[in-house]
């Protein structure tokens, strides 16, 4: 698991996913994508998949944001492990 | 599971506009995360949102206070009657409610609270967005445009300020479970370009 931080909880070729937690105490999972000439496209894409798909082992988006040069996509925060520890079903493996 | 979550979360919320409404607190940002929605509530329905949104009319309108003395003074000496007002609210909630000054609005505007400022702008009454001027300038890439009123039903539109918030400026250290070496991974993420992560 790439855990570079205790609050960067992922980290990918275009985009790091962040832990966050609303005012009124809702976790969030925020991923920020880094800017790249297709990074427009790709944010309308993820959405646009991300909505029409409606399955429990898929997470939902419960929003974005887009300011200035800053694109970013808010999913409900899911504390249940990486997919390599759901495969395995050893959701509380200590190594990270 | 996803009921479930769903579930909680409209929990959340309810407890959120309760807890809103006993602290009579104007800076919970629960509640002005809601208006930088872009959906500003037009209509005060209670008294916890008569303070964030209302129409310039009712703002003139309201007469709260000791309705007895109110016969008899408010009439004739509006001061008093702002007096009481004062005291039935909380300082920061009256603040709220006096208009900005370099606020310039037509009558049968909608006012509404700018999250991020905390000042209060005028807001169109029809879809609810803060008819701020600088966001009508910004522009938004023609990819993204319309992106909102599209996914409205199902996204909300956050504010980066709240998320920078949300994630504590994005830096580390404050929510990772420590007891239970518990980190998350959105599995959506896999779909897109995490696919490589475990180890």
């Amino acid at each position: 698991m790439i855990l570079i931080s205790e609050n960067l909880i992922g980290k990918g070729g275009s985009s790091q996913v962040y832990k966050g937690c609303l005012p009124d105490g809702k976790e969030l999972a925020v991923k920020i994508l880094k800017p790249s000439d297709d990074v427009l496209k790709e944010f309308v894409l993820e959405i646009e998949i991300i909505t029409a798909l409606h399955h429990k082992n898929i997470i939902s988006l419960i929003g974005f944001c887009f300011e200035d040069d800053n694109l970013l996509l808010v999913y409900d925060f899911l504390s249940r492990g990486s997919l390599e520890q759901n495969l395995q079903g050893t959701q509380y493996g200590l190594h990270r | 599971m996803l009921n479930d979550d769903m579930e909680e979360s409209v929990l959340q919320d309810s407890s959120c506009y309760q807890a809103a409404d006993q602290e009579s607190y104007f800076g919970d940002e629960g509640d002005s995360e809601k208006n930088s929605l872009a959906m500003v509530p037009v209509k005060a329905t209670d008294a916890g949102c008569s303070v964030r949104t209302l129409h310039d009319r009712e703002v003139t309108a309201l007469k709260p206070g000791w309705p007895l003395l109110h016969r008899t003074i408010s009439s004739s000496d509006r001061k008093v009657s702002e007096r009481s007002l004062f005291r039935r609210i909380s300082v920061v909630q009256w603040a709220m409610q006096l208009p900005s000054r370099n606020l310039s609005f037509h009558k049968d505007q909608f006012l509404g609270l700018d999250s991020k400022s905390g000042a209060l702008v005028p807001v169109n009454a029809e879809t609810g967005m803060v008819a701020s001027p600088e966001r009508k300038s910004t522009s938004v890439p023609k990819e993204l445009e319309g992106l909102h009123e599209k996914y409205s039903s199902s996204c909300r539109l956050f504010n980066y300020q709240e998320l920078v918030s949300a994630t504590s400026n994005f830096l580390p250290g404050v929510y990772f479970d420590f007891l239970t070496m518990d980190f998350i991974c959105p599995k959506v993420v896999f779909i897109f370009d995490m696919v490589y992560l475990p180890m």
